[in-house]
């Protein structure tokens, strides 16, 4: 790509621990253009102290190496933590996993929502208002007036969730992280706040990271995906190509899964090998 | 007169068959009262034969996990029958039941007593139920979930997820129930593992004749493992549809075919 959006080369991440050192992320690089990328993966493999490292919010005691981060000509790198608050929310957000853990339960919703907007935008409160029940209209929220006053406790999860989004698209970011924003969610509320998602994300030209480990539903909701394994992404590949991957690690993944259009008597379990750490990632098929 | 405990089965149900193993009628649970009051489970019933495996699903909040407490004997609160064999369960249940129904949950980074080790998890149903040979015993179930005789003397922080549902699995398993329970079994888990853990379930379903009465919201894993579907909306069994019904989206009620239109993807 000419020019990315963001650019990680030579990531690094290590947790110092009574038994060593834990190589959390080894030596990860990537670009995203303005494109929706997933990156998938099992738990440990990295793929969400990846996300956090952008926006430089990994754990205190985590250390951090990287070659180079760069976000819209702007280096985050260098960047120091009063430069970080200004670019954090206000032109790269976060969606997390789970509402009833990210929003916070003393603070009414739309206040929440207003809040967000107002710490980067300095606007009249009766504007912010207007905007953030705009918002929740967007997030296909029927009766906007009535929840802006509810308190989190009250909302559903699926509807806590569609909350959180309306509050990280408000400031108009021109990247959106999302940490596994559906696990918590049925499948009925999954399909519908990924629906939202998209819509919004694709109106306005945001670039989307998306991090789940849900490979189909990566597959269907992503431009590109990534894969990572042991703190390394194995394979990169466009979305619609996933069920043609490559490495023995992806295709392991595909096919552990239990499937309704082909019923097998036991599943296959991938197997793992640890010279894939150490080897370079297959790009859209091709091994370099 | 006698002081025996009828077996009452209400009027007009079909009678029993000899392979019926787990059935409830016409099960009715609600929670708190008055205003509060929230219906959680209407007038459920259902019926699985000896060996067989019924899967309920629907989303968080339709009653399932629910249902299956009752079933297990953590909530005695619940109107209408239960019945293992062809005998109704008192609501407050005995110890020989818990020798025939074992219960596997979702979390086994939660059902596990952390200063436990591995040994004293698996020797505690024994000693309660007054087995012999518990050494050997213990030796064999830990061999059939695919963990070696190294793992006795672990603690849970030790093991990874599938080695602790392993763990809880061997644990149910080591007095030699007839019907498992399993809430969500996988649903805390990787799909690598899922892999594995629902394998070993099929295995040991096989070996050793187990009825497996399952709760899910995953589609594809419970018409892996089982071979009739209860679908669930709010606190009822809306239809019932084997395995080869939801591969092939044959549903009736729209609410069902939604589900799965959303499962496939």
């Amino acid at each position: 790509m000419a020019n990315p959006l963001l650019t990680v080369e030579d990531l690094n991440i290590t947790f110092p621990g009574a038994h060593g050192v834990n190589h959390a992320v080894r030596g990860v690089s990537f670009t995203i253009g303005h494109e929706k990328v997933g990156i998938v993966g099992e738990s440990g493999s990295g793929k969400s102290q990846t996300g956090r490292a952008i926006l430089k919010l990994n754990p205190a005691f985590a250390r951090m190496e990287v070659g180079k981060l760069e976000f819209a000509g702007c280096d985050l790198k260098a960047a120091s933590e009063r430069q970080m608050r200004r670019i954090r929310g206000n032109r790269i957000s976060m969606i997390l996993q789970d509402p009833k853990f990210s929003l916070n339960p003393l603070m009414r919703i739309g206040a929440q929502i207003m809040e967000a907007y107002r710490l980067h935008h300095r606007t009249r409160i009766a504007e912010a208002r207007q905007r953030t029940l705009a918002m929740l209209e967007a997030v296909q929220i029927r009766e906007p007036e009535r929840v802006f006053n509810l308190y989190p406790h009250e909302v559903s999860g699926g509807m806590g969730q569609r909350i959180m989004i309306a509050m990280m698209l408000i400031p108009e970011p021109e990247l959106i992280i999302a940490d596994e924003p559906t696990s918590a969610l049925d499948v009925t509320v999954r399909r519908q706040v990924l629906g939202i998602l998209d819509d919004l994300v694709s109106r306005r030209g945001t670039a989307l990271m998306f991090i789940s480990h849900d490979l189909n539903l990566v597959a269907d909701f992503c431009d590109r995906v990534l894969v990572m394994y042991a703190g390394r992404i194995v394979e990169d590949l466009p979305a619609r190509e996933l069920h043609n991957a490559r490495h023995p690690y992806t295709r392991g993944l595909l096919e552990s899964l239990p499937r309704l259009d082909r019923p097998v008597e036991l599943l296959k379990v991938p197997s793992r090998d640890p010279a894939w750490r150490d080897e370079p990632s297959i790009y859209r098929g091709v091994t370099p | 007169m006698t002081a025996a405990i009828p077996e009452v089965l209400p009027a007009g149900r079909p009678q029993s068959t000899p392979q019926r193993h787990l059935e409830t009628i016409d099960l009715d649970i609600t929670f708190g009262t008055g205003l509060a009051t929230h219906h959680a489970v209407k007038e459920v019933s259902f019926m699985i034969k000896r060996g067989g495996a019924y899967g309920l699903i629907g989303e968080s909040g339709c009653g399932k996990s629910t249902i299956l407490r009752a079933v297990a004997g953590l909530n005695a609160d619940y109107r209408g029958a239960i019945l293992i064999g062809d005998k109704e369960v008192q609501n407050k249940r005995g110890k020989e039941f818990f020798r025939r129904v074992q219960m596997v949950f979702q979390d086994p980074y939660a059902s596990l007593h952390p200063r436990k080790i591995v040994k004293s998890v698996l020797m505690e149903p024994m000693k309660i139920h007054g087995f012999d040979n518990p050494e050997a015993r213990m030796a064999r179930v830990l061999d059939e979930v695919g963990l070696g005789q190294e793992f006795r003397y672990r603690y849970p922080h030790e093991l990874s997820g599938g080695q602790r549902q392993r763990i809880a699995i061997a644990r149910a398993l080591v007095i030699e129930p007839e019907i498992l329970l399993l809430d969500e079994p996988t649903s805390a888990l990787d799909v690598s593992v899922q892999a594995e853990i629902l394998n070993l379930l099929k295995t040991l379903r096989r070996e050793r004749h187990l009825t497996y009465l399952m709760v899910s919201h995953d589609l594809a894993v419970v018409a892996h493992l089982c071979e009739r579907i209860g679908m669930m909306q709010s606190g009822r069994i809306i239809e019932e549809m084997t395995d080869d019904d939801v591969r092939a989206s044959r549903a009736s009620q729209p609410y069902t075919q939604e589900f799965l239109a959303a499962s496939i993807g």
